[in-house]
């Protein structure tokens, strides 16, 4: 191989090894000498992917034995595509104008951002001031206000917008939307025709009735509903105003109650009610509602493009980029500065995007300029596998690439994940979900001992609580499974067959609703199951926690303090504690004294160690890890940790973004209830749960396998919903141009239902598709067994489902013995199932083992308290009790004493007198340094003096010590007998051959000479008996007393 | 003998860090006792150097100097990205000037004579940073400053010479630094050479080259040999490594303190020193391990105990700050008032803090509170617009701020941040809020607390740092990815492929990010170096937060030696399979045991024995009078209403928001302002700015925060909503023919034995007859419809009551005392703003042509009272009925309503009974 080629795509369907397929083709190439390591670009769709996907490269060339290459690795950018953008935003910030070190905002900062620029634009206001009319009220099941709706609904305009490649305001995004809906929308009319038929029928009925007959069936709710309704349609539609823009006044008067059995409404109504509802049903023919919507999308598209100049504008002065900017803006460097293209391309060598089918517009133009300039591509992906819709993929990109390069293609047509019979199940269902567009893959594992297929057969519908009651079937037949030793499968750590065990199997679900259901079931069974689940905050640790805290942050709280003192760890039932607080007496107990003694002086500590020491006092990790579900309650406390860490990492302008001022625990516990209102998952409590069986969504089972997968929740129906919003193409003949023919199609919600039924069409016929991707994804993770559920009883029934799907269209067929296809046959293991009256248990107590290491295997011993010190410095020895006392030999004075104003002294005098000392012994003509040095400390007044008193010590000495050597801040190491070591610096040694004299000064003002002389012998032993151990004959110890000018000398045989 | 008396020589054995010196210390004070003779790092030998050479210290404004010749040139580089962030630029321009300051040997980057090979890139930059060095002039930053000092002293001048013994690459030195050693020797060249010690050279040595200490023929001692580089045959794996995968850093811990205390039961000849655990820098980490090895009463050694401390002083500016910028956010107002920095007590602070955020924003002083208490206050009410104003309040501010001793650090600094910003005041005449902000934003402060090393402890040595002290057991914690190595960002100014051009052009060595990696991983050999016996890998899989974590970058390089590169995962003995773990070696386990359940919690009505209305009386020993909304909360959840009474309500702190309850609030302001007694609407097309004038005057005393422009979309579906709700009433109260008697009026009467009281919406007349008491609600007709009919009515009801059993509280209203001596009937009335329907209890003449008037029933309210009635004699004897769980289904499906008395302390649902609370059916 001389040259890389241009283009390769690679299809990959589920469990063809893709990124094995990327690592040995990087390992040839590097090999080859046509990539360096280093220049290799790779981007993927999670962290978690990308972080692989580097280790198993790095591993391969470290398998070829290329370790240098490997540590080059390092320098690649394999990471996701908000990474790879980071980091080209980072790496060419000053290209950009950017911060070179740019941060990400969060959720607050992001929404106060969109609603100050919202403020900004004048082309909503006719919606905001009439939310309701446009669709946007209070929505029941998110809890949002309509105004929260209304802002959602701009944001994803503004997402939709960037992800276009939006680089400036232009009116054709709008005119474009506009467009799309009059094109879809049909023939239209003549209004005011419409408009006066319609009001001329209701003048006239209610000039015949003008009172309501709501009062006329007091014992017929509807009917006095419905009549009340009517009443008030009829009032409003007296105005030519109101018929001429509330549309859906329109379509309630279409539906104008008649007389019914047993509500016959009086004479001559029923004929003025019929006019009435012929004219309403004009409505679909009416141009109104079209104008109306035109209008509406314009105003908002035009809206969210203010928004987005301000909102970029904002961002820009704070230095901040969101996560769509980590490749909006990197694509724009890269588009706009040839500059930037050229430098980044003699970093890259060859560019591999995998997950292709996952891309969006935008982040496929980003990728696209390096493949442009000429970078060898290689893309892997899987159209079949393409569900990220919701997150704004979009597979056409991919099967465009797909489509235009046919020679290029090189589809994987191996699987190593699911036994024989497994695949040849899921290549017939491929074939028949996919036609003309499916890879067949050849099994490449070896049988299984597990029966491959399984089909639990419902045959009545579930009369209330279905997934529980599928899930108690489902359960019924793993238990089964569980207890049978003969059912093993292969553990790929042991590498060999063992037992089957819950974390072996997975319940598949499409929608984590669906799972908690099936997770009751599953353990009212008694199996344990892992799920994500919800309930963080209101879990028993961490409310006893945040209680805690509340009591620490103000002991005056009392709903704390009862709080804490009548759940778990308290001592107290409600009534006594209730009786306490009823006397007026405040609340009083071991435990809130314990959390009194923490709560004093609080002020300095961060909520990160406020937090941990509220665990520690309240002993909080040691008494949750034996409850039942203690894995899950300590997993708990410990994200309540990490998001105190969290807390204190966000920047303090970010933090007031959100509203949250301050860095205490009030402002903490404020900022961690909202998140937890955003995202209140409990961690997972372990790395494996051995016994558990694992519940996931069909969503998030992408990417992942198990040994047992059941296929649940089939029943689910397919259906899509207005108002919806996405991009459309009109072609994909130029993939480089892709963004600027991108155009936005709204689909809005209108009152007149054969409308909404023209614009659903599609995206009925789009979610149809994308339904049988998910249920590709779901039937590829088994590798040796695979149960599904078939929902016979929806046979007949209307609506699509995942099991129509299956069933209807693809002509799955279930027989007592297995599944047939298109004349194929699949033995099943069938289980017949009545779920009729599933009755729901109480969970059983199930008597838990506790998990044996960890904190329980911790012996508890006190700390034995005597220690040694690695090192000790000499000057640390002051003051201690000495060995033997110093006994002074001989005292002699070199100079009167120096006069120091009394007041001044302290350790600052005594450094700078000893710097004098060893400045002016080894440079008598360095007074200049030594004035400088005291007059910076306002001594100036006594450099003189000083200098003086050193000359007379200097010549003291010389004489004294005549003819030895003098050594200052002499640096000593030694090893004491208690196995420290000995550190410190002997201000003079006199050396005369073997013989040594210690001098050391001192600047204290010491009356008592003797007591002195006690105070610094361990210091002085100390330095002797090292300088002994270098085998010197330590002559004498002394004391240089500055201030009286003295010096003491000992002798030191007595030591 | 010279004539020139030698100087004395101090030999200095240069180390990377305070860890190596630590070791080597050791080593040499081992082999015998040592004068003369330094060990330390850079630092402490330029201290020495400095000293010796009487080298001043030296004035440190080189950052201001740095940042103005940042500006003063003609369009460099960063230009553009200094506008927008300032100090991230000038952080970034600083590193790199700096690196390329280190790599040559004047007090400037040196013009480059030849570009070969440069990209232009490149060139423009080092050009660009050139000038910058031509306008700093001479300016170097402290410590290279020292260093050019120490180089340019004459060696005649020092008191003593320096001997610097140092191994290449052992630290990384850059040429300045070299060539300040190569000063050192030259002065120490021209003096007879003193005797050296070649021993201590072999010391230092032995530590800088990480001499294995493990045998060549165990696993680890291959590892030791030959990790990250390439050949030599794979070693099988033995029981000198082992890899554990625990969930957490937590788990790590408490494993591994068990795993300490195994190996020193099962080797008695192991002392607690041979034991080592390396751990990452984070202060999770240190935290934890100090709380858990003392747990299991382990000693520890080296420990860091850095923690973090709040920056209170630039914390209660940066507030305060908030506090002037109107309109302030309630919680800045509140955390200010907290701050130990305020003239008053902690209590008195919280108090006042809790009252802002319960939406009271007046907080008037306390009682009785002195002088300096009412200034702070004022200062905090008040707002500024200028500079001028500002900078006076900051100066009253920072005299009245007050702190305990232990907090006088933090007076200081709040004193020189207000005296920054005065600065800035004085030199502006314009408020630039965000630029204030930013110059005392406060940071975390590290404490100066130092480890405690000792002879007993664990020995604890760091990622980040040269291993102390050699031991025979070593335990890594955190063995993941981000540690060992831990990354090396890249720069902005030059790619590395850029330093490597520049290397070749001006023949520098800048290191390049690959240079500094591989220095890490140097260092991570050098620990792993220097453990004899065995190492324990732990590996957790889980970040706190819960997300899941890869293993460290050098597993794999480690598995290679091992000939496992291409199943290093398989290495990793996951604790939580039973199988993996049997493999462990030391693994601390605890007998088998069962969970067991908590304190359970007991559900039975309560028994307080006393008279619970009694807990609140007035003057006279009598009750005060219960209000409508108090006695519904009672009729839902007792306990929850004896919380209440009890001031027993959780204390928290929220952000202000658009709560449906406070916009309920602004709405009946509006209301309240158009409909009273007398009162003429304006023109239909009036009524708008009529409203929004209103609304203007509401929000400013009720919720100013939503002035700001992020409430805009609030503010204007508000005025739009409640035009539309004006409108319909105000046609409502024309069709029926009302009369408005009064407008949010006190009312007090009995009900069921008990003084009641409360502030109706509105009080109409229809005809002579008939009054009608009217409450506004912020919501749409159909759930008080369900209601109503439902007969679970309290709140109007309760008004008919007060009426028909007393009346208004003050008679300051004829008319209206008059009417109500008339009074035949009284309904009542709930006004829907939403979808604009008035439901009622009257049947009125006419109304059935009303569009949107509609009579839910005769009896709205019998069921409720009924209850209140029972409710009330529950507490009268002390009884508190708990409720049950399907509580809160009840009352949304049989009564009609969801009620908020179910959270008003998370206690009523935790002592919720199964089923239902007594009596209700
Ligand atoms: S120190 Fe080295 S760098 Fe500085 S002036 Fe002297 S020779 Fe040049």
């Amino acid at each position: 191989m001389t040259a890389l080629p241009q283009l390769t795509v690679i299809p990959a369907g589920a469990g063809s090894g893709k990124t094995y397929t990327i690592q040995e083709r990087l390992g040839e190439w590097v090999i080859a000498g046509l990539v360096r390591p280093e220049c290799i670009v790779a981007v993927t769709f999670t962290e978690a992917a990308a972080s692989e996907l580097k280790e198993r490269i790095r591993a391969r060339l470290i398998g070829l034995g290329r370790l240098d290459d490997a540590i080059r690795l390092d320098q690649a950018y394999i990471s996701t595509i908000h990474g790879f953008g980071s980091r080209l935003l980072a790496e060419f910030a000053f290209e950009g104008g950017a911060s070179p070190s740019p941060r990400l905002l969060n959720d607050d900062e992001q929404n106060v951002l969109v609603r100050q620029a919202i403020s900004q634009t004048d082309k909503v206001a006719a919606i905001t001031r009439d939310l309701a009319r446009y669709g946007y009220t209070y929505e029941y099941a998110s809890e949002r206000s309509g105004e929260d709706v209304f802002r959602d609904e701009m944001l994803r305009l503004v997402g939709l917008l960037r992800a276009m490649g939006w680089d400036g305001p232009d009116p054709a995004y709008a005119a474009k939307a506009a467009n799309w809906i009059r094109e879809n929308y049909g023939m239209t009319g003549n209004a005011t025709r419409m408009n006066m038929a319609l009001q001329a029928a209701v003048e006239a009925l209610l000039g015949a009735f003008p009172d309501s007959l709501a009062e006329m069936f007091p014992a017929n709710k509807s009917a006095t509903s419905e009549l009340r309704r009517d009443f008030r349609n009829l009032h409003d539609a007296k105005s030519a105003d109101r018929l001429g823009e509330d549309w859906k006044l329109w379509a309630e008067l279409g539906e104008l109650r008649p007389s019914r059995r047993g509500t016959a409404l009086p004479d001559g109504y029923d004929a003025l009610a019929e006019a009435v509802r012929g004219a309403a049903a004009e409505l679909p023919m009416h141009p109104g509602p079209l104008q109306s919507a035109e209008e509406q999308v314009i105003a908002l598209i035009n809206a969210a493009q203010d928004v987005l100049v301000r909102y970029a504008a904002s961002k820009r002065e704070a230095g901040l980029v969101d996560y769509t900017d980590m490749v909006a803006l990197a694509n724009e460097l890269l588009a706009k500065r040839a500059d930037v293209l050229e430098s980044l391309l003699g970093r890259v060598d060859c560019l591999v995007v995998d997950e292709f089918q996952d891309t969006n517009p935008l982040q496929f133009a980003l990728v696209w300029h390096l493949k442009q300039a000429g970078v060898p591509t290689m893309v892997v992906g899987d159209l079949k596998q393409a569900i990220m819709g919701f997150q704004g993929a979009d597979p056409r990109l991919f099967r465009a690439l797909q489509d235009q390069n046919l020679e290029n293609l090189a589809p994987l047509k191996s699987n190593w994940r699911s036994q024989p019979e497994i695949m040849k199940f899921v290549n017939a269902v491929g074939a028949a979900l996919f036609p003309g567009a499916y890879t067949e893959l050849d099994p490449q594992v070896s049988a299984s001992p597990l029966a491959p297929l399984e089909v639990m057969h419902l045959t009545t519908r579930p009369k209330r609580d279905a997934h529980f009651a599928k899930g108690l079937a489902l359960g019924t037949r793993l238990q089964s499974l569980l207890s049978d030793p003969s059912q093993v499968v292969f553990d790929r750590h042991l590498k060999q067959q063992r037992q089957i065990r819950g974390s072996d199997i997975a319940v598949l679900c499409p929608t984590g609703n669906m799972l908690a259901g099936y997770a009751r079931a599953l353990r009212s069974l008694g199996l344990q199951v892992q799920l994500d689940e919800e309930g963080w905050i209101e879990s028993r640790a961490v409310q006893i926690a945040l209680h805690a805290l509340a009591y620490v942050a103000n002991p005056g709280d009392r709903h704390a303090a009862l709080y804490l003192e009548v759940t778990e760890l308290g001592m107290r039932g409600l009534e006594e504690a209730l009786r306490i607080l009823v006397d007026g007496t405040r609340l009083e107990s071991a435990l809130l004294t314990r959390l009194d003694v923490l709560a004093e002086g609080t002020t300095e500590r961060t909520v990160y160690t406020l937090i941990s020491e509220t665990l520690a006092t309240l002993e909080l990790f040691d008494i949750v890890h034996v409850w039942p579900a203690g894995r899950q309650e300590r997993a708990n406390l410990l994200r309540l940790l990490a998001e105190a860490g969290e807390f204190m990492d966000a920047q303090r302008e970010a933090l007031a973004y959100g509203g949250y001022h301050g860095a205490g625990l009030q402002t903490f516990l404020a900022w961690l209830n909202n998140k937890a209102g955003r995202d209140d998952t409990m961690p997972t409590p372990s790395v494996l749960d051995e016994h558990a069986l694992e519940l996931v969504t069909w969503h998030s089972s992408k990417g992942r396998e198990w040994p047992v997968v059941a296929v649940c929740g089939l029943d689910k129906t397919i259906s899509a919903s207005l108002p919806r919003v996405g991009l459309g193409y009109p072609d994909f003949n130029d993939l480089a141009d892709l963004l600027h023919k991108a155009e936005i199609e709204y689909s809005p919600k209108f009152a007149a239902k054969p409308i909404n039924e023209r614009f659903l069409e599609p995206l009925q016929k789009d979610a149809g598709v994308e339904a049988r991707r998910v249920l590709y994804v779901a039937i590829t993770r088994a590798r040796e067994k695979l149960i599904l559920e078939w929902p016979e009883y929806l046979a007949g029934g209307e609506p699509v489902s995942y099991w129509s799907i299956l069933a209807r269209e693809v002509g799955l067929e279930l027989t007592p013995t297995g599944l047939t296809l298109n004349g194929l046959g699949f033995p099943c293991v069938v289980s017949a199932v009545d779920s009729t009256d599933a009755e729901e248990a109480d969970e059983p107590t199930i008597s838990e083992p506790l998990i044996a290491f960890g904190r329980r295997a911790i012996r508890r011993e006190p700390v034995k308290s005597s220690i040694t010190a690695d090192v000790v410095t000499a000057s640390s020895l002051t003051g201690l009790q000495p060995d033997a006392a110093l006994r002074v030999t001989e005292t002699h004075s070199y100079s009167p004493g120096l006069l120091l104003d009394a007041a001044a002294g302290g350790a600052a005098l005594g450094t700078l007198l000893h710097r004098c000392f060893e400045i002016l012994g080894a440079q008598p003509n360095a007074t200049d340094v030594t004035d400088r040095l005291l007059a910076a400390a306002k001594l100036g007044a006594i450099s003189e003096p000083v200098a003086a008193h050193v000359r007379a010590f200097e010549v003291w000495a010389r004489t004294h010590f005549d003819g030895a050597e003098i050594l200052r801040e002499w640096p000593i190491l030694a090893l004491r007998n208690d196995g420290s070591v000995l550190s410190g610096t002997i201000d003079l040694l006199f050396r005369r051959g073997q013989d040594v004299w210690v001098l050391d000064h001192k600047s204290d003002q010491m009356d008592d000479r003797a007591a002195g002389m006690q105070r610094y012998s361990s210091q002085l032993h100390a330095y002797a008996s090292a300088l002994r151990m270098q085998g010197y004959v330590v002559c004498g110890v002394g004391i240089n007393w500055i201030r009286s000018g003295e010096v003491d000398l000992a002798m030191t045989e007595s030591v | 003998m010279t004539s020139r008396q030698d100087k004395q020589v101090v030999r200095f054995l240069l180390v990377p860090d305070a860890g190596a010196a630590r070791r080597l210390r050791r080593l040499i004070a081992e082999r015998g006792a040592c004068g003369g003779v330094l060990v330390g790092t850079w630092r402490e030998l330029l201290d020495l150097a400095s000293k010796a050479y009487l080298v001043e210290e030296i004035d440190d404004d080189w950052g201001q100097a740095f940042n103005e010749a940042l500006t003063a040139l003609d369009d460099p580089f960063w230009t553009e990205s200094l506008k927008v962030a300032p100090s991230e630029t000038a952080a970034a321009v600083e590193a790199a000037y700096l690196g390329l300051l280190s790599t040559v040997d004047h007090r400037g980057p040196l013009p480059l004579e030849h570009y070969d090979g440069v990209p232009t890139r490149a060139q423009r930059r080092y050009a660009n940073l050139c000038s910058l060095s031509a306008h700093l002039q001479r300016k170097l930053p402290t410590d290279r400053e020292t260093e050019q000092r120490i180089v340019s002293t004459d060696s005649s001048l020092s008191t003593h010479l320096i001997q610097v013994d140092r191994i290449p690459g052992y630290p990384l030195l850059s040429p300045r630094q070299v060539c300040l050693l190569e000063k050192l020797d030259a002065d120490l060249s021209q003096q007879a050479p003193a005797g050296a010690d070649a021993a201590l050279f072999g010391l230092l040595e032995q530590i800088a080259l990480g001499y294995p200490t493990a045998s060549s023929t165990t696993a680890l001692g291959q590892v030791q040999r030959r990790l990250f580089l390439p050949g030599g045959n794979a070693i099988q794996t033995d029981s000198s490594l082992q890899w554990i995968g625990c969930r957490d850093f937590l788990e790590e811990i408490e494993v591994a303190a068990g795993m300490v205390q195994t190996l020193l039961a099962e080797h008695p000849e192991l002392s607690a020193s041979d034991i080592g655990v390396l751990v990452p820098d984070e202060f999770e980490y240190a935290l934890a391990m100090g709380e858990i090895f003392s747990l299991a009463g382990l000693q520890v050694s080296g420990l860091p105990v850095e923690r973090w401390r709040r920056d209170l002083g630039r914390e209660a500016v940066l507030l305060f700050l908030y506090c002037r910028q109107k309109p302030s956010p309630a919680m800045a107002i509140a955390a200010c008032l907290t701050s130990p920095l305020m003239p008053w007590a902690r209590e008195v602070g919280a108090a006042l803090a809790q009252k802002i955020m319960d939406g009271d924003y007046r907080f008037w002083p306390p009682a009785q509170s002195d002088r300096s208490t009412q200034d702070m206050l004022g200062l905090i009410r008040e707002g500024d617009d200028s500079p001028a104003s500002l900078a006076n309040a900051l100066r009253a501010f920072s005299e009245l701020l007050r702190a305990s001793a232990d907090l006088e650090g933090h007076l200081r600094t709040a004193r020189a941040a207000v005296n920054e910003l005065i600065d800035h005041l004085d030199r502006h005449n314009s408020l630039d809020w965000r630029e204030l902000r930013r110059r005392v934003t406060p940071r975390y402060l590290a404490s100066d607390a130092v480890a405690n090393f000792n002879l007993e402890g664990i020995t604890v040595w760091r990622e980040s740092q040269e291993p102390w002290k050699a031991v025979r057991h070593l335990l890594v914690l955190g063995f993941t990815g981000g540690h060992y190595p831990a990354p090396v960002g890249n720069s902005p100014v030059f790619s590395d492929d850029e330093i490597a051009a520049l290397n070749g052009a001006l023949g520098v060595a800048l290191p390049t990010r690959a240079d500094r990696l591989l220095a890490r991983r140097h260092r991570f050999r050098r620990q792993l170096a220097a453990v004899s016996d065995a190492v324990t890998f732990c590996v957790p899989r889980r970040a706190s937060l819960g997300t899941p974590l890869g293993p460290a970058d050098s597993h794999v390089f480690i598995a290679d030696v091992l000939g496992l590169s291409n199943d290093a995962e398989g290495l990793v003995c996951d604790l939580d399979d039973a199988v993996q773990r049997a493999k462990v070696r030391h693994l601390a386990e605890a007998p088998a045991a069962l969970a067991s359940l908590p304190r359970p919690m007991q559900l039975t009505d309560l028994d307080l024995g006393r008279d619970l209305l009694e807990l609140r009386v007035d003057a006279a020993g009598q009750p005060k009078p219960e209000s409508p909304s108090s006695l519904e909360t009672l009729m839902v959840s007792p306990l929850a209403w004896l919380l209440r009474r009890l001031e027993a309500e959780p204390k928290s702190w929220a952000p202000e928001e658009a709560a449906p309850a406070l916009l309920g609030q602004i709405a009946h302001g509006v209301f309240e302002g158009l409909f009273a007694p007398g009162s003429v609407l304006p023109s239909r097309a009036g009524l708008a700015d009529r409203v929004a004038e209103l609304l203007e005057v509401k929000i400013g005393e009720l919720a100013p925060f939503l002035r700001a422009p992020q409430w805009q979309v609030e503010r204007h579906n508000l005025v739009g909503s409640l035009t539309r709700a004006v409108q319909a009433w105000a046609e409502v109260l024309g069709a029926i023919d009302a009369q408005i008697l009064a407008g949010e009026v006190w009312l007090a009467g009995r009900f069921h034995g008990i003084a009641i009281h409360g502030q109706a919406d509105l009080i109409l007349g229809v005809g002579d007859e008939r009054l009608l008491v009217v409450d506004y609600k912020r919501s749409s007709s159909a759930g008080r419809r369900s209601r109503m009919q439902r007969c679970y009515d309290s709140q109007a009801s309760l008004y008919r009551t007060m009426l028909q059993s007393g009346g208004p509280k003050n008679q300051e209203n004829p008319v209206l005392a008059e009417r109500l001596a008339k009074a035949h009937a009284i309904g009542i009335v709930y006004y829907l703003l939403n979808d604009q329907v008035a439901l009622s209890d009257a049947t009125l003449s006419g109304t059935s042509s009303v569009a949107r008037w509609e009579v839910a029933g005769p009896d709205v309210s019998s069921a409720a009272i009924t209850l209140i009635g029972k409710r009330l004699d529950n507490i009268r004897s002390g009884r508190v009925v708990l409720n049950g769980t399907e509580d809160p289904a009840y009352f949304e499906k049989a009564a009609g309503f969801k009620s908020y008395a179910f959270d008003v302390s998370p206690l009523v649902r935790l002592f919720a009974r199964n089923g239902h609370a007594e009596g209700l059916e």
